[in-house]
């Protein structure tokens, strides 16, 4: 059944394809589109609109599904299964190695990606572990099988740089065994990109390149923190004192606690894997991580699945336990596609359905937050990369 | 609530027309609180004989008696305080088990520095745990003076201790032990019924020998038939009457045990969690049996839970002196005052742990957090002092402060559960067995 | 069960329909087919009009909170074996349930339960747990801790009966009584791949207690024919545990995942007949008629994830479907998460916290909703032996029922009530874990409103299709319809 899926994507030879669904999510505002239809021609979208609007071009392929809900492919920014495994993670020989890549471990349509695409992911962020304080520059990459090699995948080089402050990165009898070195050692390497950024000298600066890019505002980094200190201290280091680009990824234990200090600086938070607090609110409560930052003010909340800690293909499911455990629906919903296209500062090609972005589509059963409803088709620059109908993956 | 243990718990006033004899002491005071109606304002006791004379503030000073002045130092008197159950001296502990023979006080060693100690904290009564778990034994009453524990003790077997646990081997040690009791019971009744049995048959032997002899003698002289009888040894076999009726041996760590059900004793059934109290329950069944319960929690618990059930059963409570956290979580409870909510007539308030000098010393601060969270003031001075020793049964030794109750009394610097307030006196039945200016100069 | 009666059974639950009460009189019985005889149905108790309940009115009556009486009135009830009765009443007395339909008078001082906008299902049960009861068969008893916070989370997680070592408890929070529910008499059977000599000693074990009840028949026979000198075959040696599985009076336990091991599992029972529970059965998809035939029940987790072997041809690793394959081919099935504890680490929806979210990818993978709640009450209370007392709302069995604020399988739904032995074991407002997620008074959920939003716009033919997303009834269509 998997080699039909590959077959799939060679048997396109359409001048397009026409999707129509009862309900479309284009995410560029909380409405929806009833008895819609997308366009979609050379990998972009064309049109998004209704049925009533919207002509069927001759000579395009025609997709129905009018009990279905259709809305952009997910984009997981924390996932480590570019390998297919926990291969290749980390190279932990020294704290801060802002020059490694993950571009290079790569395989594109390994059995997790697979799985990922039939759980409605398009884009994923492939990084480095959280063994090392600066471990290398992920690669954010499409998720398809017509990838035959990482560089037909690439959506953007480097994704981000993964930085982790605490809660794994500690070294053993050496500077950054504990959080004032590994502190330190970051502002000193933050410092340095600054320098190399403003005197545009990338070039003759290579183990700072990928960094100083971010100090230059193209891409932003991918924090691993959480809890209270950490959290509010990544955004401190990071966003208030070095003004570059940052991603708050984790930000669990009690990290929420500063969740009115994150607001305040419009924080980017990608949170997950762990969804809820139990042992740190001191209340008995059961308290969804996403809820709780929202109820601090924070409106820019994406989820992630860490993956392989949560399954890859369980991306969405992440959002659905969001809301399950007390935020708001639009804030679940956005925490899939656009919230994390934009803080991965993708927002221009991927994340929303509207004329001119790539044509990454899920088509699904039923809401996107709905476990009970399988993802029917996705679309990768406009190519079938899953079709539940030559076998549901999941 | 506490009236009815107020009647209960008042001595008997001296004997009027008794002629005083000793020399009589005065202790001019700023504030008592007597613990029976409202607290006095600059007031005198006055002691003689181990028993207050007189207490209020208008009373006359007795020719030759020696004048203590404490006014104007914010000095408190109230009753002592006791320490309902403890296990703060040196013994050594059995690990779990039933050793119902042990009593505490033969357990323990007197150890002077830990009674100096508990001297200065104002403690004039402890009660002594037997160390262990299951059922290691009997509790016992010694007084902080004491310089030998078995011989000294006031009481050496109080109440029976059980621990238990919520697991099998913990339940089967207590059930175990209430079956065997109840064998040995039963063993004793057989034993009673074949010995009375024996001896009615006996009886009726004799009876029916008597009358068989009067109708074979009914003719002989009066007198020398007895003689006769006697002189046959083979009749004489049967004549023998029985022994006095000897009970079978009881195993000494059964008997309190049979006491127990025999409602001749209290077993103190120590808890510390909600479902605890209720496998407790469970063991106990359908019995009627006479228990107080002992809350050993940690700083965190929900025995609130059970609150209501502890309450209804109508029994005693020594519960620790201190709020409590929510397990999981940092809300803030007071056990106390959820059991007196519920209902709860009998309460003893004791230190956060029965084994730590050092919660001895945090004692009054745990009283006046409860108090400060809303428990009544008077209900916990009484759950510190009075009540403890209602329980003890020494009453004649501490009792509310009034004429003619003992002259048992701490003396503070300020006001009790202001934790700064040292004790400058400790005096037990009119005798001073501590005071600070003295101890300050020997040492 | 056939799969026919199933399927007649499934077109009740989902069809929800108006009923009085029952078990009243059978002449007010409601419009139900009578259901064929199966195990698991309870004489329905006749009984007397209780005495006070002549004196129940229509105005609300005062509760008494000791009274023998529950009443849980206005909710949909989902009984699972008799379909749903729309805005009834669950009248129980003494732990037990008394009566069920609309028109159910409730007597004066009952204890009432107001589940208006609600759902009513028996409580839910987990095949297998870890760290909520103690287990150890009967020992569980004197170790239960009925005020644990597993036990307070595994209520709000909607279970009111777990199976741990051997031990069917009840979550009967705050009470020792009625805990145990009963043990497992379940032979545990070695027979996988990685343990050829497990597989080996299993078998011979099995032929030689076939072996003594050949000799045992022939024995009685010829007694029965008047033989003498007869002795009676000895028990020596003879391995008494699978004499009572080949008899049908104990359960074989296997585990088995591979299509190897549960072809190896079919043979076996194809060869001796027995009673038997398989768990795992990743690979049951593969050979799920096979399975069928054997009568032999599962224990499955929706989400068993393992890839297939690309070296095989043949289907092989997990599949989303699973589950749905097998109720087709009429295995019976209980449904657990990956992770039978509750874990308090952070990680949601992947243990027994949320057990109806593992039953959703289930029906994720085309197992209708029928079938998915059958697979978390009555099929797991038949696999455990308990049907009798747990597992549907009928009448005489245990007054264990959750009250649920929407679909049970829905993901935004919480338990409200959890009811074990006709007591309020779990109240999700006066519990501290989930009281602060959309509080009860809070009516429709934000999503609701947008599904109502987007009910708004629909056009007037496609609105039956919109009707299915807004109930979320039926299964999603799985046709991708191009």
């Amino acid at each position: 059944m998997l080699l039909s899926v590959l077959a799939l994507a060679f048997a396109a030879q359409e001048a397009g394809k026409v999707i129509d669904v009862g309900v479309a999510m284009p995410m560029t505002s909380r409405e929806v589109i009833h008895n819609a239809r997308i366009i979609v021609e050379g990998g972009r979208i064309v049109a998004v609109g209704t049925q009533a609007e919207l002509e069927i071009p001759d000579g395009y392929a025609h997709h129905s599904f009018p009990k279905s809900w259709a809305f952009p492919g997910g984009v997981d920014l924390h996932n480590h299964v570019q390998t297919g495994s926990w291969e290749d993670i980390n190279d932990m020989v020294n704290p801060n190695n802002p020059e490694l890549r993950v571009l290079d471990t790569v395989r594109p349509w390994n059995l997790q990606y697979q799985d990922a695409s039939a759980g409605g992911v398009t884009t994923v962020n492939a990084i480095p572990g959280s063994g090392t304080n600066m471990s290398g520059a992920g690669v954010l990459v499409k998720v398809a099988p017509h990838i035959n090699h990482i560089d037909e995948g690439i959506l953007r080089h480097p994704g981000s740089v993964k930085v982790a402050q605490g809660y794994n990165p500690e070294r053993s009898s050496d500077l950054g065994g504990a959080r004032m070195g590994m502190w330190w050692m970051l502002r000193w390497w933050l410092d340095r990109a600054a320098v190399v950024a403003a005197a545009d000298s990338l070039d003759e600066n290579p183990d700072v390149a990928h960094i100083a890019a971010i100090a230059q505002g193209q891409f932003p980094y991918l924090v691993h923190t959480a809890g209270g200190r950490d959290t509010y201290g990544t955004v401190r280091m990071f966003q208030i004192e070095a003004q570059v680009p940052v991603v708050v990824s984790h930000a669990s234990f009690n990290g929420y606690m500063t969740a009115r200090a994150l607001a305040a600086v419009n924080a980017r938070l990608n949170v997950g894997p762990r969804n809820f607090d139990f042992n740190f609110n001191g209340l008995g409560q059961v308290r969804g991580l996403v809820e709780a930052y929202e109820s601090g003010g924070n409106t820019d909340i994406s989820v992630q699945t860490d993956a392989p800690v949560v399954p890859a293909e369980e991306y969405l499911y992440q959002a659905t336990l969001a809301e399950r455990l007390g935020a708001s629906t639009w804030t679940c919903l956005e925490s899939i596609n656009v919230r994390p296209a934009q803080q991965i500062m993708a927002d221009h090609r991927i994340g929303t359905l509207q004329p001119g972005l790539d044509a990454d589509i899920v088509v699904k059963a039923g809401q996107p937050l709905d476990p009970r409803s399988p993802v029917q088709l996705v679309i990768v620059d406009g190519e079938i990369v899953y079709d539940i109908s030559q076998g549901q993956r999941y | 609530m506490f009236a009815a243990l107020l009647l209960s718990a008042l001595p008997l006033a001296t004997p009027q027309g008794d002629e005083p004899t000793g020399q009589a002491t005065v202790y001019r005071l700023d504030h008592i609180e007597t613990l029976v109606g409202d607290p006095l304002q600059n007031a005198s006791i006055v002691v003689r004989d181990g028993v207050i004379e007189r207490i209020g503030q208008a009373v006359i000073v007795p020719d030759n008696a020696r004048v203590i002045d404490l006014r104007g130092t914010g000095s408190v008197a109230m009753p002592p305080f006791v320490l309902g159950q403890s296990s703060l001296l040196p013994g050594d502990s059995r690990g779990r088990g039933g050793y119902g023979r042990y009593v505490a006080s033969e357990v323990y060693r007197a150890d002077e520095d830990t009674l100096g100690e508990l001297r200065e904290a104002g403690v004039l009564l402890l009660g002594l745990v037997p160390p262990g778990s299951g059922i290691p034994g009997r509790t016992s009453v010694v007084r902080s003076d004491a310089q030998n524990l078995s011989e000294d003790a006031l009481v050496s077997d109080l109440h029976l201790m059980m621990t238990i646990d919520m697991n099998k081997s913990s339940k089967d040690l207590l059930r175990k032990a209430f079956t065997d009791a109840d064998a040995a019971i039963e063993k004793e009744a057989k034993a009673r019924a074949d010995w009375e049995k024996a001896r009615k048959e006996w009886e009726e032997k004799q009876k029916a020998a008597a009358e068989e002899a009067k109708k074979k003698e009914g003719g002989k002289e009066e007198g020398k038939g007895g003689g006769k009888a006697a002189d046959d040894p083979k009749k004489g076999e049967d004549k023998e009457p029985p022994k006095e009726f000897e009970a079978p041996r009881i195993d000494p760590n059964i008997q309190p045990i049979i006491d127990l059900i025999n409602k001749e004793r209290v077993v103190q059934i120590w808890i510390s969690s909600p479902g605890e109290w209720l496998h407790w329950l469970d063991i106990v069944g359908e019995r009627e049996i006479a228990w107080e319960v002992v809350l050993d929690h940690g700083r965190s618990t929900n025995l609130n839970e059970v609150a209501a059930s502890i309450a209804e059963s109508g029994v005693r409570v020594y519960v620790p002196a201190q709020i409590s956290t929510l397990p999981s979580t940092r809300l803030q409870m007071s056990l106390p005052a959820e059991l007196l909510a519920a209902g709860l007539k009998k309460m003893v308030l004791l230190p956060s742990s029965t084994s730590s000098l050092r919660a001895v010393e945090g004692w009054r601060v745990g009283v006046g957090d409860l108090v400060n969270s809303g428990l009544d003031r008077n209900a916990a001075l009484r759950a510190i002092s009075v009540e403890a020793a209602a329980a003890m049964g020494q009453e004649e030794l501490i009792a509310p402060l009034e004429s003619g109750a003992p002259a048992s009394f701490v003396i503070l610097e300020g006001d009790p559960l202001n934790p700064l307030a040292r004790v400058s006196h400790l005096v037990a039945a009119g005798e001073v067995i501590y005071d600070r200016a003295k101890e300050d100069k020997e040492n | 069960m056939s799969i026919r009666f199933r399927s007649l059974l499934l077109g009740l639950l989902m069809g929800a329909f108006t009923a009085p009460a029952w078990g009243m009189s059978p002449a007010q019985e409601p419009p139900v087919e009578e259901e064929p005889a199966t195990e698991e149905v309870v004489e329905e108790v006749t009984e007397v009009e209780p005495a006070d309940e002549a004196e129940a009115t229509d105005a609300e009556p005062s509760e008494d909170p000791n009274s023998p009486y529950l009443a849980i009135v206005g909710g949909d009830v989902y009984t699972v074996t008799r379909g749903v009765v729309m805005g009834g009443t669950v009248l129980c007395k003494d732990g037990r349930v008394l009566k069920v339909g609309q028109e159910v008078a409730v007597p004066a001082g009952a204890r009432i339960v107001h589940a208006d906008g609600m759902r009513v299902y028996p409580g839910l049960i987990a095949v297998e747990s870890r760290g909520i009861i103690p287990g150890r068969g009967t020992e569980s008893v004197d170790s239960f801790d009925p005020f644990a916070l597993y036990v307070d989370l595994a209520l709000a997680g909607g279970l009111t009966t777990v199976q741990a070592s051997g031990t069917i408890g009840k979550l009967t929070r705050g009470t020792l009584d009625g805990h145990l529910l009963g043990t497992t008499e379940w032979v545990n059977l070695s027979y996988s791949s990685n343990s050829p000599s497990g597989r080996r000693s299993t078998r011979a074990n099995l032929e030689l207690a076939r072996e003594y009840l050949r000799k045992q028949r022939q024995y009685e026979l010829d007694k029965k024919l008047g033989e003498k000198d007869l002795t009676e075959p000895g028990t020596k040696g003879v391995p008494m545990a699978m004499v009572g599985l080949l008899k049908g009076e104990s359960m074989a336990r296997f585990n088995a995942d591979s299509a190897g091991d549960l072809l190896s599992v079919c043979e076996l029972l194809e060869e001796f007949p027995m009673q038997a529970v398989i768990f795992g059965g990743r690979e049951a998809w593969t050979l799920a008629p096979r399975i069928g035939r054997t009568g032999a029940s599962m224990v499955l987790t929706a989400r068993d994830k393992d890839w297939a072997d690309a070296e095989l041809n043949r289907p092989s690793g997990w599949s989303i479907e699973n589950a749905r394959i097998l109720w087709d081919s009429g295995v019976e099935f209980a449904i657990l998460p990956g992770s039978t504890n509750i874990s308090l680490g952070g990680l949601a929806g992947r243990d027994l916290l949320t057990l109806p979210m593992e039953v959703a990818f289930a029906i994720r993978g085309g197992l209708d909703q029928g079938a998915a709640l059958r697979s978390v009450t009555l099929d797991a209370a038949r696999i455990l032996g308990v049907a009798d007392r747990v597992g549907s709302i009928e009448v005489g069995k245990d007054a264990d029922f959750i009250i649920t604020d929407g679909d049970l399988f829905d993901y935004r739904t919480f338990v409200q009530w959890a009811i074990v032995n006709g007591r309020i074991a779990y109240d999700k407002q006066k519990a501290s874990y989930f009281a602060h997620i959309r509080p009860r008074a809070e009516t429709a959920s934000p999503l609701e409103v947008l599904l109502e939003d987007i009910t708004e716009g629909v056009e007037d033919e496609d609105s039956e299709i919109v009707d299915e997303v807004i109930e979320e009834i039926d299964a999603p269509e799985v046709d991708g319809g191009r």
